[in-house]
């Protein structure tokens, strides 16, 4: 059986920056979508510089992991887009695309003159994501957020942190929520350009994203009248459900017992059979009210023992448990890599490097990391020449009037 | 219309990835039936969570470990187009209805697994729930404090995130299928979502980074303090946020020098001094002006907003993000309409099935007369 390019065909111009929008277009190319990433010499993905050692490398720029990460699968165009001349390029490239993706303020694309009213003009068939803090409408349109607004006013901090703690930021991991839930609203519009011939205007709060998640919790609050607290680590019925002390520095594993049987082969497996009978620890209720004194004793048990064996003895016991794995254990994580979950990519600049690859696999379809990350300008040639029809001398004037580039000003 | 009315999708999955998924191709009109064990009992059906995953569902019950059960499941596969099952890694081929046997009744049948560590694999037989994801998924290494326990976020995050890949699965493998009429066998991981959510912990050291370290300030960009009726977050990221939060606050000088915001060492030093500010500031309003006087500077303040405090959120009303919903058994309410506005979406909300809700109907149409499904029920086939 051949390996299909599921999205072939379908080409996406991309002008998002940070993490929301690049790790959404980043899947698209790895199902096989021409992703055309739009960045400016006047004005660069800002992710670029973020985490660059060193800022005196004359290539700063191309260096940082993060931006490295979330733009893998994409070609580099760079286009002035507040010049006539680069407006004219970039309308030529929304011709030959599907989709247009941005994740400027709600007013950048108007100002510019690219919103979708006119875009749709030179591309009636046209998908237009737009990813906005909170929306293009309402009071609250023109306010500025990032990550982590999306995680506090989304609803994800106030539930997240320890119990004895303060609300806490969910690493504005948001941006990825966005960002994926962006690839299903493009492949879901997909399907609605092919059934309808329509093309539209996605309006993505992603403060609205993060908090349709929080569903469950918002019917709760009005049909029980609670409102859901941090738990930390913990269960609100079960016990023991925690992250547990193991051998050596900042080791830890979990441990999330779900039944009294399950506590009883776990009580047996420590040598404990005396805790199945003990009133502190008989049943879940009385887990649960002993928590501090059961994780206390539990910590005890694991402290001196590597994490991997007592997952795999825990496990063992038909009771979820996991390693607590950081950076590197991921890359050597045997199931990650029995599953290819990284692959080697090598870039200009910054060399080889294992890449983390996308969660969906396909019998017979290809959802993977296919190229690293465009350098600034990386495929200007390319796209101009083949894709736009432009001449080499009329590259080369861009070139010189700043239209296009591969150094930011 | 929405987008997937042509759709027929059969949900047989359990937990929160699997019934995620086929909530977002429900919401955006695939016929979506959800597929229940008839021994399950009704218990959990009026559960904020069940109602929220289950709505514009119709419910069937079917044992599917009984022949007869399979059988009834092969005829519905046939006029499907998209099967979602949850279980462990080789139950759907040990009932007989593996890919392969699902291809055989109809060779453009899409099958998603959505499951906790995937088809294959040495952990793909573990048990697990989102704590246990979070961990080996390298999430719980980087959250929560350097001096603690390693903390899972507070909702189950990774579940939401395998269903929602598992959704872009079955769209792409629909693309796929237009070529060649051919459907596929779609395996989807939570914990590889869980790995997609990271800020890549194992580039930062192939980059010879600093390792990253535990803790929910050691980005430094958001800062809590107490307002008079909750938190409130001051947060920058910007050289220009961190101008205008200490112009806010103010504490000008502490904005003069611009190199400190790239200096961690240096920012922890004045923290202390930031944080008095900031709470003197902060004491006297309450969240709301707090938020206001902030995003009036154009600083990107959030406020860790619940449940209540959303549904009270004037820019969500103003947006009409939330849907009223009336739910046998569990009442009137309000909730997320969708999570982001689109022409695709159904505009109306079916409650949540019981189960076997709709078996007269669904099994009526494979073409199962009265009689029959009255031995079936009898038989606790149905």
């Amino acid at each position: 059986m051949m390996d299909k390019d599921l999205l072939n065909g379908i080409r996406v111009a991309d002008l998002t920056h940070y993490r929301s929008g690049p790790s959404g277009t980043s899947l698209l190319g790895g199902l096989g979508a021409d992703v055309v990433k739009v960045e400016a010499v006047q004005r660069i993905d800002g992710f670029r510089v973020f985490n660059t050692l060193d800022p005196k490398d004359p290539h700063f720029y191309e260096m940082g992991s993060y931006f490295n990460g979330c733009n893998t699968n994409k070609r580099g165009l760079t286009l002035d887009l507040n010049s006539t001349k680069g407006k004219e390029q970039f309308f030529k490239l929304i011709k030959k695309s599907d989709v247009v993706i941005d994740n400027f303020s709600t007013h950048v694309m108007d100002k510019l003159d690219l919103g979708y009213e006119r875009l749709k003009e030179i591309n009636p068939e046209l998908i237009m994501v737009s990813m906005t803090c909170f929306g293009q409408t309402g009071p609250w349109r023109d306010y500025v957020g990032f990550g982590y607004v999306f995680d506090q006013i989304g609803g994800a901090s106030a539930v997240t942190g320890y119990q004895d703690g303060p609300p806490a930021h969910i690493s504005a991991a948001s941006d990825v929520v966005s960002g994926i839930m962006a690839v299903y609203a493009i492949v879901l519009a997909l399907e609605e350009r092919e059934r309808s011939g329509q093309g539209q205007h996605i309006d993505l709060s992603q403060v609205e994203t993060l908090a349709f998640l929080m569903g469950p919790n918002i019917i709760e609050c009005q049909t029980a009248g609670n409102i859901q607290s941090r738990m930390g680590n913990k269960h609100p019925i079960f016990a023991p459900h925690n992250a547990y002390p193991c051998e050596g520095e900042d080791e830890w594993v979990t441990i999330s017992v779900e039944s009294d049987q399950q506590w009883s082969a776990l009580a047996m497996a420590m040598g404990k059979a005396e805790w199945i009978s003990d009133e502190r620890f008989a049943t879940s209720l009385s887990r649960k009210n002993n928590e501090h004194d059961l994780d206390e004793a539990i910590s005890k048990w694991t402290r001196g023992q590597k994490k991997r064996t007592v997952m795999e003895l825990v496990q063992s016991l038909g009771i979820a448990s996991g390693a607590v794995l950081n950076g590197m254990e991921l890359l050597d994580d045997p199931h990650l890599k029995e599953r290819n979950m990284h692959k080697k990519l090598k870039r200009k600049y910054t060399g080889e490097h294992h890449y983390p690859q996308f969660p969906i696999h396909f019998s017979n379809g290809i959802c993977e990391q296919r190229r690293a990350a465009p350098t600034l300008g990386q495929d200007n040639e390319e796209i101009l020449a083949d894709l736009l029809g432009l001449t080499s001398q009329e590259i080369e004037d861009l070139r010189k009037e700043k239209v296009i580039g591969t150094h930011p000003l | 219309m929405a987008t997937l009315e042509a759709l027929r999708v059969l949900d047989i999955s359990t937990g929160i990835s699997g019934p995620f998924c086929a909530k977002l191709l429900a919401d955006s009109g695939a016929d979506t039936i959800k597929i229940e064990d008839p021994a399950g009992g009704n218990d959990q059906h009026t559960s904020p969570l069940y109602v929220f995953l289950n709505q514009n569902k119709r419910g069937i019950s079917v044992d599917i470990t009984s022949r007869p059960g399979q059988e009834i499941f092969k005829q519905l596969v046939a006029k499907s187009d998209v099967v979602i099952e949850s279980f462990q890694p080789g139950t759907m081929e040990e009932l007989g209805l593996g890919y392969s046997d699902l291809a055989a009744v109809n060779p453009g049948i899409i099958l998603l697994s959505v499951t906790e560590f995937g088809q294959t694999g040495p952990y793909r037989h573990y048990k697990s729930d989102h704590l246990t994801i979070s961990a080996l998924g390298g999430w719980s290494f980087c959250f929560g404090e350097s001096d603690r326990e390693p903390l899972q976020a507070g909702f189950p995050f990774m579940y939401y995130m395998a269903g929602t890949y598992g959704a872009i699965g079955v769209l792409s493998a629909i693309r796929g299928r237009r070529e060649d009429g051919k459907g596929q066998h779609v395996d989807v991981s939570a914990q590889e979502a869980c790995l997609n959510v990271l800020a890549y912990p194992q580039l930062l050291e192939q980059y010879n980074c600093p390792s990253p370290v535990r803790g929910f300030a050691v980005s430094m960009q958001t800062f809590y303090v107490e307002a008079t009726d909750g938190w409130i977050a001051l947060n920058h990221l910007s050289a220009i946020d961190w101008e205008n939060l200490c112009a806010l606050i103010g504490a000008f000088h502490l904005a003069e020098d611009p190199t400190l915001l790239y200096d961690i060492e240096r920012k922890r030093a004045i923290l202390p001094e930031f944080m008095r500010i900031a709470s003197e500031w902060a004491k006297d309003k309450t969240q709301n002006e707090a938020f206001q006087a902030a995003q009036e500077l154009r600083v990107p303040a959030g406020i860790p907003y619940t449940a209540k405090d959303m549904l009270n959120c004037s820019q969500l009303n103003a947006r009409n993000f939330f849907a009223q919903v009336s739910q046998p058994g569990l009442g009137d309410f309000y909730q997320p309409r969708n999570p982001f506005k689109s022409m695709s979406w159904r505009t109306d909300r079916q409650p949540a099935p019981d189960i076997g809700q709709n078996n007269e109907e669904v099994l009526g149409n494979i073409g199962l007369q009265p009689e029959e499904l009255r031995r079936l029920r009898n038989a606790g086939v149905i």
